[in-house]
């Protein structure tokens, strides 16, 4: 399949219809989408004949994206319900309930209701939040939440069930921070592709979107995003 | 299934035991090359739980050789068992803690209550 073909393909995976701000829901674009899954395929071939994982599922996008390319198969977390039930619906839309299983669970927790020494996800693919917007979890025991870095976060369980490769997105500043993590925890680092990610028109888009009052969300425009492939070094066990 | 067999409970607990409530039979097309490779990924002993677990009219062997990985008959089944029944209502059962985790919907809730982090 071609990229413009995967891209017009991914035009059809429906939208958030109330997103979530507190869970930094934002729909993954199909232009982002088909040139990430794309290019783990062409470049890397990391998906076709894969297992996959995708951490922080939303709509589905980058999932469908990876099935359309010839992924084995993929497990889909998310703890958001209605974010699982529009994910499902998109399943559906594409007729791939037999290649996207869906699991509902909260990825800010340390721990991952994942047997880890039997299952290794050959290729992990993430859009994670960014850890702009702070939790609502005021009240929950702060040693088992990640209360900062939500995208490290994620990372760190991706870098946990992953067996070859991680394909995720984090904002261009904090670039140095994510070299050197991926540097302490065994992983090779590429940067593929540095992308303006407009998250103030996405919210502008939100229906129900409330105003905002914190100090620095005001002027945010568009961010520089980088689409960055982790590989694992240390394959011990395959 | 397939998800049935990387699911744990909130510390151990392998493999959750299912209590189905309601069972979906589903047609899915038969891929060998997948099965084969899915089947070098998960736990044979749990699978053989989860169809016990369900009633299924399934007899799978005791045990899973080399040999059986190619058998097309073999890879049919499992097939069958991985892809084609989908636990649409019912929950998974820690073994050790007797904690609960409901599926609705064909999706496992895994979410765990503030009192149960370890």
């Amino acid at each position: 399949m071609k990229l413009k073909e995967l891209e017009s393909h991914l035009s059809n995976v429906e939208n958030f219809s109330n997103a979530k701000e507190y869970l930094e829901q934002y729909m993954t674009t199909p232009h982002l989408a088909a040139r990430m899954i794309y290019t783990a395929q062409t470049q890397y071939e990391d998906i076709e004949n894969n297992l996959l994982i995708d951490l922080g599922i939303g709509t589905g996008m980058l999932s469908i994206a990876s099935c359309l390319l010839n992924a084995d198969h993929v497990f889909g977390f998310d703890c958001d319900p209605d974010a699982l039930k529009l994910c499902q619906s998109n399943i559906e839309e594409f007729e791939l309930e037999s290649n996207i299983d869906l699991i509902q669970a909260d990825l800010r927790r340390i721990r991952l209701p994942i047997d880890l020494q039997r299952i290794k996800a050959d290729t992990i693919i993430m859009n994670p939040p960014f850890g702009t917007k702070p939790f609502s979890i005021a009240n929950e025991d702060q040693d088992e939440f990640c209360l900062g870095g939500i995208d490290m976060h994620f990372l760190q369980h991706a870098r946990q069930i992953a067996q070859h490769s991680i394909y995720s997105l984090h904002k261009t500043s904090t670039r140095d921070h994510i070299y050197k993590k991926a540097k302490d925890w065994n992983m090779k680092m590429d940067v593929l592709a540095v992308l303006q990610f407009d998250i103030a028109k996405l919210e502008k888009k939100r229906p129900n979107r409330k105003t905002t009052t914190t100090a620095n969300s005001a002027p945010l425009k568009a961010i520089e995003v980088d689409l960055i492939r982790f590989e694992i070094k240390d394959n011990m066990d395959s | 299934m397939l998800t049935s067999n990387i699911l744990k409970g909130v510390t151990k607990g392998f493999p959750l035991k299912i209590k189905a409530v309601k069972v979906e039979n589903v047609s899915v097309d038969y891929n060998r090359d997948f099965v084969a490779r899915i089947l070098q990924r998960i736990e044979y002993g749990a699978l053989q739980s989860a169809v016990k677990d369900l009633g299924l009219n399934e007899s799978l062997p005791e045990t899973m050789s080399d040999a059986m990985q190619q058998d097309d008959e073999f890879l049919k089944l499992m097939h069958k068992v991985l892809l084609e029944y989908e636990i649409e209502e019912g929950e998974l059962i820690c073994p050790e803690t007797g904690r609960k985790f409901p599926i609705s919907k064909g999706i496992p809730n895994m979410l765990l209550q503030e009192t149960e982090v370890s």
